[in-house]
């Protein structure tokens, strides 16, 4: 045995230094006995890696994400997505998108997220905001009505760093945007479970809200929703 | 909405982490929540410490690095009934025959939970998440010869229980 197998397992994990691996290779042309050893360690490097792969797709538990201070995920949102990833390979599952979105404002700008075409949601350098048909509901609309058939503005509230900020209901999403440096900011967003039926407008923090939605507003909202003169009020000052 | 926070990158990343952070500390301690406590107690200590970081420097391995101290301080804290992980659970599908996929998986992890405490951090940490062996040394703190020696004897042990040595047909 020319090579120890500890420089096999190296050569395998592509840490040898150019010139021993060259050498390897070479010696590895018509050497069935190493081309075999090489190829165990291989073997059992991928049958490792990939015994552990599925834990990836695997939602970290709210409080570790409270850590960060990535606010409330939808598990809703979260296992669709996880079904979805099953099916087609995405780029980052969907919690994460969303945990990233409400943690990190304006440097996430490494998350691709593409919600599809009726997404009333788009990501702008990273972070998520209100596209123009959600914008325009959150800017005018009053709570209780949408423009249009939808989106539905549910309320009107201000958060505990005084933020102006409103819940909404667009096609299959739930969430809370808030103004933040001249744009809508989504705080929250999950997936409605049963969008069809669901999609009357929420005249208050309602119990139709997916949970994550309520449980963020619950846990921002400081003091009551604004009434409809205070809501028109904050509304007109909205640039 | 802080846009401006010094430690929002590295939050950013950290929440990207967080799968790859808690599949580590599993593979430290097997309890599922004995594993999510290490890594809360790492994120915490992570965020207290983020000005020691450098964007540059490779983040997974400063967290793992951070989480096998949270675990080394977790073993001395309990003393030696520190051996968290469920060998009778674990253990269950050693031996099974390899017939189906399913059945494959379940046992690449329960030969990990074999193999000794410092064999399988060294296989963790290359095989599972990939670290060159440079990088894997500095998280165990060890000489990188100690390092490709553990991992060596790891994966002799690995390849011996999930492909046994066949004495008659199979």
């Amino acid at each position: 045995m020319k090579y120890s197998d500890e420089t096999l397992m190296a050569f395998a994990d592509g840490e040898l230094d150019a010139a021993l691996r060259a050498e390897i290779e070479s010696a590895l042309e018509g050497d069935a006995e190493l081309e075999r050893r090489v190829a165990a360690h291989r073997a059992l490097r991928a049958r490792v890696h990939e015994a552990y792969a599925g834990e990836l797709d695997e939602m970290p538990p709210q409080r570790l994400l409270d850590v960060l201070g990535a606010g409330a995920v939808s598990k809703v949102a979260a296992l669709d997505d996880l079904r979805a990833r099953r099916r087609e390979r995405a780029a980052a599952p969907r919690w994460l998108a969303l945990a990233a979105s409400v943690a990190i404002g304006a440097t996430a700008g490494y998350l691709a997220f593409d919600l599809g075409p009726r997404a009333q949601v788009t990501s702008k350098g990273g972070v998520l905001v209100a596209d123009a048909s959600l914008e325009k509901s959150l800017s005018s609309a009053a709570s209780g009505e949408g423009v249009g058939s939808t989106p539905r503005i549910g309320m009107t509230y201000r958060s505990k760093s005084g933020a102006l900020c409103r819940s909404f209901t667009a096609s299959a999403l739930a969430g809370v945007a808030c103004r933040d440096g001249g744009e809508w900011r989504i705080r929250v967003l999950a997936q409605i479970a049963d969008a069809g039926a669901g999609a009357g407008g929420y005249r208050t923090a309602g119990s139709e809200l997916p949970p994550a939605v309520r449980g963020a507003i619950e846990a921002d909202i400081d003091g009551e929703p604004l009434d409809a003169a205070a809501e028109r009020d904050a509304l007109s000052r909205v640039k | 909405m802080t846009t401006n926070d010094p430690q929002a990158e590295m939050r950013a990343q950290l929440v990207a982490l967080l799968p790859r952070l808690r599949r580590f500390a599993r593979n430290l301690v097997r309890n599922p929540h004995d594993a999510d406590d290490m890594v809360q107690t790492a994120l915490e200590r992570a965020l207290l410490r983020s000005s020691q970081w450098h964007t540059d420097a490779r983040l997974d391995s400063w967290m793992f690095k951070i989480i096998r101290n949270a675990w080394i301080d977790t073993v001395r804290a309990r003393g030696r009934q520190a051996r968290v992980f469920a060998p009778e659970e674990a253990g269950a599908a050693v031996g099974d025959p390899v017939m189906e996929r399913e059945a494959d998986l379940l046992s690449v992890q329960a030969a990990m939970a074999r193999l000794p405490e410092e064999q399988r951090a060294a296989v963790s940490l290359v095989l599972v998440e990939g670290l060159p062996y440079k990088e894997a040394a500095e998280v165990l703190d060890v000489p990188i010869g100690t390092l490709t020696s553990r991992l060596a004897r790891g994966r002799e042990a690995l390849k011996a229980m999930l492909d046994p040595p066949r004495e008659g047909a199979s």
